[in-house]
């Protein structure tokens, strides 16, 4: 009785999910061998999207800019937030204002920070200008936006604004919970800063570092909003990533069987990391 | 009997868990909310409906002063009319995205807005809209709308929506800065290269155009073929008689290619400017130029300067100066509507007042497809908006000089395939002919598919 109690009070959540996120993700696959445009009814078409995604250019494109985020993700805001989260374990008395200070940019929505930022980039009347005015004439032609080989970096380094404070206050926790035991019994064997920093802060903290390796990777295939508001995959798709591409076959172009298969190929990659990420994760708790 | 707590929440879990699955399956209730239902409304019924009926009527999104036009115009008029009907106006954000859900899964209001016409085909394939036909005849939309703007908005000779507004791309600029120039408006290609040459070397910008927003770009290209390759060879191109990749198309691409290139059009910067932006720029003074439509009638009281509009300059020989005339938008009736009757006699009334008409466009709204009698525009209207829809009228009534907008006449793919690609062209990364190539491509497609090019 008391199992299917709780078996019943996981039922109204486990009901939700089912109908709003795992039947229409299973549909999915059936709609990835169609030919469809999310209106009239599906054509199946065998592996005909399968195919097309083989050669897609654009597509292809896409994915190596997701990548390129990727590995920015991977990088600045980890050892940003790392970085300053180890100085701040230093600081006592200010470092809840710190935090907050770092942590704001967070709470600001994607959209405000986005149209914000579309102000500062602006090349008539942004930052760009600005520089012009104080004399540094070789900035003040920048295009941030509007040139293609920057416009990715410009976008992500507004997303990396929004999403280090966040990185930050993780690794701050982290570094709250190694034992200080360790750090003492380190100095007694003679380790150094260094050595100590990356024998024992680095494998304490490791399982926050794994999650957030976790959640970039994933989430660099779901990055959208940023991309959405400031360049809508522009210009001449030098920011098209993986989801304003799919974004855009599904509600602009009515190619919704295509974006089917797009989104499953994605889809099955994530698994496919989270599960190389697991195997990974078990294997260093295990060492 | 005593009912233990725990009880009471086993029991609140199950009510809860039958809610959620019938608020997901979708019960037929909620046909009361979309106002839709299963009943097919193909053929209207002869007779009014006496009893109450509700119209759910969704249009996008509104600024207030444009929702209380809409109501003072259209709404509160119609229902002082018609007391048993209500519309339910409603302005949503993303209309297109949340009604083709709604209507994929048999809901959806009655009478929505259909952003491009050019998606109309797919929509009347998929059985989601109304054939509009028997009320077109029973209340003689025909001889009241444009019957290039309603043949717009047929499907294989069914009419499937009405145009709503119609409009033009117009030229704007500084008249201030023209006159102190001693400059004219150009009339032809070589005095609109030499103007932009000069307003350059006056650190001006040239031309404010901004198309972050790619679909933008269905104006820039909208200008240059129509004035460049010409209304009559668009017109062969897209009934299959012409190829885009001909030189006529070669040309007018090439000279839009130059013209950016030479930073005339936003200094290059086109991807990076909203149209806000460009228009905050030309505002500003900042430009000469700049590419906008007989929409900015709306916006006159807002620039601080004289300014001057016309059309855009021939950029070729031979090939009159033309004015892409489109429809903004049209409005479709969900075909699972039962109150298809009621939402296309509001449509009629919309339609049918000159004077209310007149009255809305000097509310701020956009004029509808049909003539209306410029001396009905209010006095209090700004005589520059006067000019700007004047010129729109002529304009209709002048067929050599009149062209085709991307967004009206082009099949979408076509269409969408042009816009979304011009920055690769700007940035080097395709050639014009490729990129006209692959145009043709999709054109051949599309006529494949059935689109048949309707204009007079």
């Amino acid at each position: 009785m008391k199992k299917l109690r709780s078996t019943l009070f996981v039922l109204p959540s486990f009901a939700l999910h089912f109908f709003i996120v795992t039947l229409p993700a299973c549909t999915l696959f059936y709609y990835s061998f169609t030919d469809w445009n999310g209106l009239g009814r599906p054509v199946f078409n065998a592996l005909d999207n399968w195919t097309r995604m083989l050669k897609d250019a654009s597509f292809h494109q896409a994915i190596g800019n997701t990548l390129v985020w990727m590995l920015l993700f991977l990088t600045v805001p980890l050892l940003l937030g790392l970085f300053v989260a180890l100085l701040l374990t230093q600081t006592k008395r200010s470092q809840m204002a710190y935090r907050t200070i770092f942590f704001m940019p967070y709470v600001v929505p994607a959209v405000i920070a986005g149209k914000l930022f579309l102000v500062f980039y602006n090349p008539f009347l942004g930052i760009a200008q600005w520089f012009d005015r104080i004399g540094l004439h070789a900035l003040g032609g920048i295009s941030f936006i509007g040139n293609e080989k920057l416009a990715l970096y410009a976008v992500a380094f507004v997303d990396n604004w929004h999403w280090w404070g966040f990185v930050m206050v993780l690794m701050l926790a982290a570094l709250h919970q190694v034992d200080a035991t360790l750090h003492e019994a380190a100095i007694l064997d003679g380790a150094g800063r260094i050595r100590r920093f990356a024998s024992v802060t680095i494998p304490q903290i490791m399982p926050t570092i794994m999650t957030l390796i976790m959640f970039t990777i994933i989430g660099s295939f779901l990055t959208f909003d940023y991309v959405w508001i400031m360049t809508q995959g522009g210009p001449a798709g030098a920011t098209e990533i993986a989801a304003t591409y799919i974004y855009k076959q599904s509600f602009l172009k009515l190619e919704t069987g295509y974006a089917s298969s797009l989104s499953l190929a994605i889809g099955l990659s994530c698994v496919a990391v989270y599960l190389a990420l697991r195997v990974l994760q078990k294997r260093g708790v295990e060492v | 009997m005593k009912i233990s707590l725990g009880r009471i929440s086993l029991i609140c879990m199950i009510v809860a868990t039958t809610l959620i699955v019938a608020g997901c399956t979708g019960s037929s209730n909620t046909a009361d909310l979309h106002s839709g239902s299963s009943a097919p409304a193909d053929a209207p019924a002869s007779s009014p409906q006496d009893e109450p009926v509700t119209v759910t009527f969704v249009w996008e999104k509104l600024t207030d002063e444009e929702k209380e036009a809409w109501n003072e115009s259209y709404i509160e008029p119609f229902q002082r009319k018609y007391p048993h009907i209500h519309i339910d106006f409603q302005s949503v954000p993303e209309a297109r995205d949340v009604v083709k859900v709604q209507l994929v899964s048999g809901q959806g209001p009655d009478l929505f807005i259909m952003a491009n016409p050019a998606d109309l085909k797919e929509y009347a394939d998929a059985g989601l809209v109304a054939d509009l036909d028997p009320y077109v005849k029973k209340y003689g939309w025909d001889t009241i709308m444009f019957s290039w703007a309603l043949d717009a908005t047929k499907v294989n000779g069914t009419t499937y929506a009405v145009p709503h507004g119609y409009e033009a791309l117009l030229l704007y600029y500084n008249q201030d800065i023209m006159d102190r120039n001693g400059w004219q408006a150009p009339q032809n290609g070589e005095q609109w290269e030499e103007i932009l040459k000069q307003a350059q070397a006056q650190d001006l910008i040239p031309i404010a155009y901004g198309a972050a927003d790619p679909a933008y770009y269905e104006w820039i290209i909208g200008y240059y073929l129509n004035n460049f390759a010409g209304a009559a060879e668009i017109k062969k191109a897209l009934q299959g008689h012409a190829k885009l990749t001909d030189p006529f198309f070669q040309g007018a691409f090439e000279t839009m290619k130059q013209h950016w290139e030479a930073g005339y059009i936003s200094d290059k910067q086109t991807a990076a400017l909203s149209s806000d932006d460009s228009r905050s720029l030309f505002y500003q003074g900042k430009a000469l130029f700049t590419f906008e439509g007989s929409w900015l009638a709306g916006e006159v009281d807002n620039i601080p300067f004289n300014f001057g509009v016309g059309s855009f300059p021939s950029l070729r020989e031979g090939v009159p100066s033309t004015v892409p005339i489109g429809i903004g938008a049209s409005i479709a009736i969900n075909k699972s509507s039962k109150s298809a009757d009621a939402a296309a006699e509001f449509l009629n009334f919309i339609y049918t007042e000159e004077q209310r008409i007149a009255e809305s466009v000097g509310a701020g709204l956009q004029p509808l497809s049909r003539t209306v009698d410029a001396a009905l525009f209010p006095d209090t209207m700004n005589p520059k908006a006067v000019n700007i829809l004047n010129i729109l009228q002529n304009t209709v009534k002048d067929p050599a000089h009149v062209g085709y907008t991307p967004w009206t006449f082009f099949p979408g793919k076509t269409d969408q395939y042009l816009y979304d690609n011009l920055n690769s062209v700007f940035y080097g990364k395709i050639s014009v002919s490729e990129y006209l190539q692959g145009a043709q491509e999709i054109l051949d497609q599309d006529l494949k598919d059935g689109f048949r090019f309707i204009l007079p």
